[in-house]
């Protein structure tokens, strides 16, 4: 799979036709992966080539800045997720000022035509484009028209009765209902970064723990302890228990931390970059008046672990 | 199984109230001090003992008729777990008498294990439980002590959180599932470790996913915020249900749901069903298959 960042890397096709889906699909969600889909099968009906053109950063970092993201995926996992779905071409563009000034009718014609040779385009039905998002998906239909392709717009995806959205999604993992959430998204929530020092603490009280720098503007669970599988490597996924919050027994400061305990794992992930999949809900945070009393608690924390992870044998 | 819609209509206004209970006061009390003008059915979804605070779901109208919903839902409570002393009735309201014993975190952190999970509780005669098809709590009243019966419950979670070891207090935070006594849990807990014990403080955190800390005094319910939905401690029936999976339905199936009859190609667990006019119904899916669970016959919005 080939990632282009700036519209001039583009590769010519030699008249090659492109099957474009157009979005920022933060997370890939299942709603997301039904039009990716839809672009891969057109691209291969018609022998052409499937692309995903989104944008990166996050057009909210351009048209809001300052305003606290929350993204249910990083770029590299979100290319990752685009890989394994089959797509021959993500054209990541930079939302920038120039970009975000296109009339719908200059988005058509320059970049989808002009420059992707788009002969089918597959968007969500809500899809807004152009300056000041003055365009929709029915003005996409007659912009194609006139340059020669098609569209299909695709129905917000439905799981248990509630429409799959990103706002959705953010909104459960907020409230640290994981599971629902991984029911959406199509796979557990995942928290990514690199494991820094911390007090030490953990080892004391026998669950050494890895202290996670988050990267940053990735959607974090509400405070609480979480059943999570932590991948120490791309491909060695480990049960783990973590716990978000302020660690209010022992901190005074009001830091968010996320602290991972890896069960039966000796290994040193100081300084390592790992993901985090957040699978279950165990409880919420609490205040302990004794370190012996927190120490039962996180006993019981591992045993829930244990028992999750027994009970579902692939998962691990 | 239908009821007239006029008749439901009656019912007044449909509303979940999440109420703060004060100590001393009886559910009843709550519920009567709630009813003030209210000319619709009113009813609570699990009572909490006198000397008890905390969430108390008082149901206006229509939302009678979810109170066993409700009362399935797991509860969290914190109590107040005194050893030493042991009390006729589990809490501070009966006849209190001293062991003389103390116990340690210690031992009391061994302790915890044996109480999660299933358990088995035997009834306490202060109970709504019918033996003999009289509730214990009359059989208690006129002196007679019987064998009470022995339930399995689940304790899903529970967390010690701090003990005083000069009082012999132990803070616990427990979150129950349906037939669970905190009081009995308390005094078993004390039992375990040879000391005794009884439930001096209790207060519900939460009933389901309803929290103590949106619910309001019982004197602040007035006609006015019972009208005015706030969606933090008077909630309409749709929004009480709103974090379930819904179904929208069309006209034959909406009928059929009217006359609870069962309903195809629907999801597990419990689900709202919406029509053209509203709320019409709680079911319930099982491999495809939905039965009702509540029936509104005078659908809401």
């Amino acid at each position: 799979m080939r990632v282009y960042r700036h519209i001039d890397d583009i590769e010519d096709l030699g008249g090659l036709p492109r099957a474009v889906a157009i979005g920022t699909f933060d997370g890939l969600h299942r709603g997301h992966q039904e039009i990716v889909k839809k672009a891969v099968q057109a691209a291969a009906g018609m022998g052409g080539v499937s692309a995903v053109l989104t944008f990166e950063p996050h057009p909210s970092s351009v048209l809001s800045p300052g305003r606290d993201l929350a993204l249910l995926s990083t770029f590299d996992h979100k290319v990752d997720l685009l890989d394994e779905a089959g797509v021959d071409e993500v054209i990541a563009l930079p939302f920038d000022e120039a970009f975000a000034a296109l009339t719908p009718e200059e988005f058509c014609r320059t970049i989808l035509s002009d420059r992707l040779n788009a002969r089918q385009v597959m968007v969500g039905e809500n899809f807004r484009f152009g300056r000041g998002a003055s365009g929709s998906a029915e003005d996409l239909i007659a912009h194609g028209r006139r340059s020669g392709f098609s569209v299909t717009a695709i129905g917000l995806v439905i799981v248990r009765g509630k429409s799959v959205s990103s706002t959705r999604i953010r909104r459960l993992i907020a409230e640290g209902r994981v599971e629902e959430a991984a029911e959406l998204l199509g796979r557990p929530h995942t928290v990514e970064g690199y494991v820094e020092g911390g007090a030490g603490r953990g080892r004391t009280l026998g669950t050494p723990t890895a202290n996670l720098e988050a990267v940053s503007g990735v959607a974090l669970p509400g405070p609480g302890v979480y059943v999570t599988r932590t991948l120490v490597s791309a491909d060695d996924g480990r049960p783990s228990v973590t716990s978000i919050g302020t660690n209010p027994t022992f901190e005074s400061d009001g830091r968010l931390r996320i602290e991972t305990y890896v069960l039966d794992f000796a290994g040193n992930l100081y300084g390592r970059r790992i993901r985090v999949q957040f699978l279950e809900w165990v409880r919420p945070q609490h205040t302990f008046s004794d370190a012996a009393l927190l120490q039962e608690r996180i006993a019981e924390d591992v045993r829930v672990a244990r028992e999750f992870f027994a009970s579902r044998p692939t998962a691990s | 199984m239908s009821v007239p819609a006029s008749r439901a209509r009656a019912e007044g206004v449909s509303r979940v109230v999440l109420v703060d209970k004060p100590e001393g006061w009886t559910s009843y009390d709550v519920v009567r001090r709630s009813k003030g003008s209210f000319k619709g059915k009113i009813g609570h979804a699990g009572t909490l003992d006198p000397f008890a605070t905390g969430l108390l779901l008082v149901l206006f109208g229509q939302a009678t008729r979810l109170s066993s919903v409700f009362m399935d839902l797991p509860k969290e409570y914190a109590v107040t777990v005194r050893f030493g002393i042991v009390s006729t009735t589990g809490d501070p309201t009966g006849e209190l008498t001293t062991t003389g014993r103390r116990t340690d975190l210690p031992a009391i952190v061994s302790a915890l294990d044996g109480f999660r999970g299933e358990i088995v509780q035997r009834v306490p005669m202060t109970s709504a439980v019918k033996v003999g098809g009289e509730r214990l709590y009359h059989k208690a009243h006129r002196g007679e002590a019987v064998d009470t019966p022995e339930r399995s419950v689940k304790v899903y979670e529970l967390t010690a959180l701090a003990f005083d070891e000069v009082e012999q207090d132990l803070e616990l935070v427990a979150l129950t599932g349906k037939g669970t006594y905190v009081r009995t849990l308390a005094e078993d807990l004390g039992a375990a470790l040879g000391v005794g014990a009884h439930a001096a403080r209790l207060r519900r955190l939460r009933v389901g996913w309803f929290d103590a800390a949106d619910a309001m005094a019982p004197d602040d319910l007035s006609p006015s915020r019972l009208l005015e939905p706030d969606d933090r401690a008077v909630l309409r029936l749709s929004k009480v249900l709103s974090f379930l999976p819904g179904v929208e339905v069309g006209e034959p199936d909406a009928r059929r749901v009217a006359n609870g009859n069962e309903l195809t190609g629907v999801p597990d667990g419990l689900f709202r069903v919406h029509g053209a006019e509203g709320l019409l119904a709680l079911y319930e899916g099982s491999a495809g298959r939905g039965r009702p669970k509540v029936v509104f016959p005078a659908p809401e919005e």
